[in-house]
């Protein structure tokens, strides 16, 4: 079966500083391919650029190059409002130290998406506790982030990041701030979803073991992607 | 997300942080309750004095006296030399001679009033009783213009006044302790004044006898010795003090004149000083008609609560500036707090002008509160102030022979006004601080610890 491209980067450049004495340049022509139900994790040391690459892929920035198509849209050149619905919309954002609004509870944090949606607060208040549901967070909802464990609050944040049903999972170093145990039980709500749902999922990590897990790992260095491989295939590029 | 989502949040907000967002609203309370307070008692007060007013006499009354104008004495010395100017008998204004001008001014003036007392308290001793009374010699409308209820028979007439007839309006206190309470309509009544002169009248009319019309109400004689008025035409009076030479010097030095409906009562005032002016003292200008309005008087009380009005106001709007500065203050300390918060919500789709929605309402909403809260003060404020006048008006009240009726109000347009200016600060003043909150960069603001 071939399934269609999700991500789809072609000779992504990221300057900063355009212009200035101090130009920098962190990325230096980038081409990735993701497709649709794809588990990837995109590994490299810090500073190697995999954190701007997150972004990009995100709709968090533009590139300075390159064209970038999300789902068959080029979205490398679209205005910042376009960009929100994208984030909106198609990404789900897991990060490493879960980024929950700390004096909102459970539910109200995974409503934030739906709120962006304009999804009306009662069909919201059904959706996120279904998500909750899901990663069996339902029973803690209204408990607030500080009552809650590393592991409870990742969840909670999984739980958000699926609330508008995104074609692309991020997950940014999710098991970083954990401990083996729960990072473990962080890992198999992604597998969970990877396999009983077919997202797509990008996962950023600088933990090799980690990666071994996925189908797929990306090797960046220093604004280059220096590996390709799939553990089926072998070495792509 | 729509605008009740963001009052919701903005509510939430402030309710998370309940001491810093009620001292942030402190500016604006003071600032409108001051506002508030100053109208609720300006308005009570103006409301108070019209209807004052219009219980005294009304506002279409011009007070007229002759005025003998004085020059400027340095000296004890200068004075003692000065010598009082004389009138002419052309100058000099009689009964007559106001009767032309109530002709030349028919289209403005409804009626002068004079009044001309005979002697001092004098005692009417019937078969039935006797009574104490004060002879009062008035124009006609003089019930009307005391604002006094006729009983039966009727008013001084003009006719009366013309053919200087010695009728007679007494009272009803009169009635019950010299008549015995019989109908004294027609019959002939004498009194002695104390030096012993005997004036006779018929009497024609009975009318109510009100303590607060007469202004003795904290007079503590017994009723049965209260000296009441007897009412007869001025004509009469005059001339029964011309026959005792008690006549003044100058004429009628002093009347009331009754402006029509519909005309302006300082203007008329105004019209009848340049009257008198040009046609009695053009060639004596020691002398001069003073003329004088309720309505003026009303005016300038008026002017000067307006003055007051716009002081406090002053002050109120430099309080709301310092108000708002105070809540733009708070509202950027508040943005560089939540970065994260505004990089997350970014990274969840939110668009910059829904950031912008959300700190925006979040200043509105505090100031909206503060506006509120002040109204509530200012209104209570004026409340109490105004309760507090009552009481010492209270004391003034039976003094002056008025009916004080305190109306408190709060001003209607003040509150309206105070509402939008509240939420027009939080805009202003809220507006910078939701700009800069709208255009973080979602990865720096993520990124922010």
């Amino acid at each position: 079966m071939q399934s269609k491209n999700v991500i789809e980067m072609h000779g992504i450049i990221k300057r900063y500083y355009v212009g200035q004495p101090n130009e920098l340049e962190i990325l230096h022509g980038i081409d990735l391919t993701v497709k649709q139900g794809e588990l990837v994790s995109i590994v490299g040391e810090s500073g190697s650029g995999k954190s701007t690459l997150m972004n990009m892929i995100g709709a968090l920035d533009r590139p300075t190059e390159g064209s970038y198509l999300l789902d068959g849209c080029d979205i490398s050149k679209m205005d910042d409002e376009h960009l929100s619905d994208i984030r909106n919309q198609q990404i789900g954002f897991v990060f490493q130290n879960f980024c929950l609004i700390p004096r909102m509870s459970a539910v109200r944090n995974v409503e934030i998406p739906l709120m962006y949606a304009n999804i009306s607060p009662k069909k919201r208040r059904e959706r996120a506790m279904e998500l909750l549901e899901m990663v069996g967070m339902a029973e803690r909802a209204n408990h607030k982030p500080n009552e809650l464990s590393g592991g409870q609050n990742q969840r909670v944040a999984i739980a958000r990041a699926m609330a508008n049903n995104p074609d692309i999972l991020l997950a940014d170093e999710p098991t970083g701030a954990l401990d083996s145990k729960t990072g473990r039980l962080v890992m198999d709500l992604f597998h969970k979803l990877h396999t009983e749902q077919g997202k797509t999922i990008v996962l950023i990590t600088h933990s090799q073991e980690l990666a071994q897990e996925t189908g797929r790992i990306v090797t960046i260095s220093d604004g280059m992607i220096v590996s390709d491989t799939t553990k089926s295939g072998g070495e792509k590029s | 997300m729509n605008f009740t989502e963001s009052v919701r949040l903005a509510f939430g907000n402030l309710k998370s942080n309940r001491l810093r967002s009620f001292l942030t609203m402190l500016g604006i309370i003071i600032g409108i309750s001051a506002v508030i307070t100053i109208t609720t008692i300006g308005n009570s007060l103006q409301k108070t004095i019209a209807a004052t007013m219009r219980d005294l006499g009304g506002t279409n009354l011009i007070s007229a006296s002759v005025n003998c104008i004085y020059p400027d004495f340095e000296t004890d010395a200068e004075w003692q030399a000065w010598d009082p100017p004389e009138m002419t008998e052309d100058e000099k204004l009689t009964y007559e001679r106001l009767e032309q001008f109530q002709e030349d001014f028919s289209d403005t003036v409804d009626g002068v009033i004079l009044t001309q007392d005979i002697g001092s308290v004098g005692t009417c001793v019937t078969d039935d009783g006797e009574a104490k009374v004060r002879i009062t010699g008035a124009t006609p409308g003089i019930l009307d213009y005391m604002k006094l209820q006729m009983v039966c028979g009727r008013d001084i007439s003009e006719e009366d006044n013309r053919q200087m007839k010695a009728t007679a309006v007494v009272s009803d206190l009169f009635v019950k302790y010299a008549c015995d309470g019989k109908n004294p309509i027609g019959k002939q009544i004498a009194i002695q004044s104390e030096e012993g002169a005997v004036q006779k009248f018929y009497v024609v009319g009975v009318y109510h006898y009100d303590p607060v019309r007469m202004g003795t109400v904290q007079d503590n004689t017994p009723e049965r010795d209260l000296p009441t008025q007897v009412m007869v035409p001025y004509t009469y009076a005059a001339s029964v003090n011309e026959a005792q030479q008690q006549e003044s010097s100058m004429g009628i030095e002093y009347f009331q004149i009754i402006a029509k409906e519909g005309a302006d009562p300082t203007q008329l005032a105004d019209d009848i000083s340049a009257y008198f002016a040009e046609k009695y003292y053009a060639a004596n200008n020691n002398f001069e008609m003073y003329c004088y309005d309720m309505a003026s008087e009303l005016g300038t009380i008026d002017q000067v609560l307006n003055i007051l009005t716009i002081a406090i106001s002053i002050i109120a709007a430099i309080s709301l500036i310092v108000g708002g500065v105070g809540v733009m203050n708070i509202m950027l300390v508040s943005v560089v707090e939540r970065t994260r918060e505004i990089g997350i919500r970014k990274a969840m789709g939110a668009k910059n002008k829904s950031i912008q929605r959300q700190f925006l309402t979040e200043a509105v909403v505090i100031c909206l509160m503060g506006g509120v809260i002040g109204i509530a003060i200012g209104v209570i404020n004026g409340f109490v102030l105004a309760k507090v006048a009552a009481i010492v008006l209270e004391q003034y009240q039976q003094e002056m022979g008025a009916m004080i009726t305190l109306s408190v109000s709060p001003s209607f347009m003040a509150i309206v006004i105070s509402v939008v200016f509240s939420m027009l600060i939080g805009m202003i003043f809220g507006s910078y601080p939701a700009k800069r909150a709208a255009q973080m960069s979602p990865i720096d603001a993520l990124r922010y610890e």
